[in-house]
């Protein structure tokens, strides 16, 4: 992942890393895959929850965050976004 | 300061179509880029949602004053009995679109040029407007100058972008400013012969459609 990315790049990452997951992810993973330190990525996800992007809960005994289907659409969203804003450059 | 162009008989009316869907089409652009704006908080394209406003708005105003000369030529030709307003106010509206228009590139070369401090850019609008104001074929000028500005200025900065990302949609931004560049050359010569503006009117549409293809494509995928 890139080394500057801006707040949304990094929301996205986090999504598109539970999307790529089946939709779920263990806290862990999702630490390794955000590239995020434990405490940012405790923000962010506090965040996404709160945004209702991302949901927590408990499968097999084990803490999961779901992605919910406003945080598909999101992610939809900002993929259209990202190609309106490469195809101008600004 | 304003020469008023007159398009050939048979067109008129059919300029106001090709605007109004020129129209259309920056409103939708602008407002998509507002909508970058708010979900990015790139100013970018905070500016790029003024531009294409700007743009629109111009456009408005010609078709408002193109809607003026069509009645009063059919006033003098005694179609009708009034006139739908006064030569002032098709004059002002032109006045206005040059006005607008103007603007929209002058921030346009700003953010292609990433020119910063709103001094420098508000001086650049000033000696370019100024000039144009004061030319003794000011509508001639003002087409000449945008052609410049679109040409040597903002429509390289695509083409380059172009050739960074190679994308259908990036082609699609690039074709867009070199028609509507094109559309202000031909704009310029239309006292040589009205069929210039004809061809104008119809490649600056061709130009907006380019980005309407573009936002098509990006929901699409």
């Amino acid at each position: 992942m890139n080394a500057r990315r801006d707040r949304l790049q990094i929301v996205n990452d986090i999504l598109i890393s539970i999307r790529d997951k089946n939709g779920k992810i263990r806290p862990t993973h999702l630490l390794y895959k955000s590239n995020l330190a434990h405490n940012k990525m405790k923000l962010y996800v506090n965040e996404l929850i709160e945004k209702e992007l991302i949901k927590e809960d408990i499968e097999d005994g084990k803490k999961y965050y779901f992605l919910t289907d406003k945080g598909i659409k999101f992610v939809d969203e900002y993929k259209k976004i990202n190609q309106f804003v490469e195809s101008f450059g600004l | 300061m304003v020469s008023l162009v007159f398009s050939p008989i048979w067109f008129f009316g059919f300029d106001s179509v090709f605007d109004f869907i020129s129209i259309i089409i920056t409103l939708l652009i602008g407002f998509y880029s507002y909508k970058i704006y708010k979900l990015t908080g790139k100013k970018s394209y905070f500016y790029l949602y003024i531009v294409f406003l700007l743009l629109g708005l111009g456009l408005v105003l010609k078709s408002f004053a193109n809607l003026g000369m069509y009645y009063d030529l059919l006033h003098k030709l005694g179609v009708i009995d009034t006139r739908l307003f006064g030569y002032q106010i098709t004059a002002l509206a032109l006045f206005t679109y040059v006005l607008t228009t103007l603007l929209g590139y002058i921030i346009l070369v700003a953010l292609t040029l990433k020119l910063q401090g709103k001094r420098i850019i508000s001086l650049l609008f000033l000696l370019v407007f100024l000039t144009i104001l004061l030319a003794k074929n000011s509508f001639m000028f003002f087409h000449l100058i945008s052609f410049i500005i679109i040409m040597f200025y903002v429509m390289p900065y695509f083409y380059d972008n172009y050739r960074k990302v190679k994308t259908n949609m990036a082609f699609l931004v690039f074709t867009c400013f070199f028609l509507l560049g094109a559309s202000h050359l031909l704009f310029a010569l239309v006292f040589y012969s009205t069929q210039f503006y004809v061809s104008g009117v119809i490649l600056q549409m061709v130009g907006y459609l380019m980005l309407l293809v573009n936002l098509i494509l990006v929901h699409k995928q």
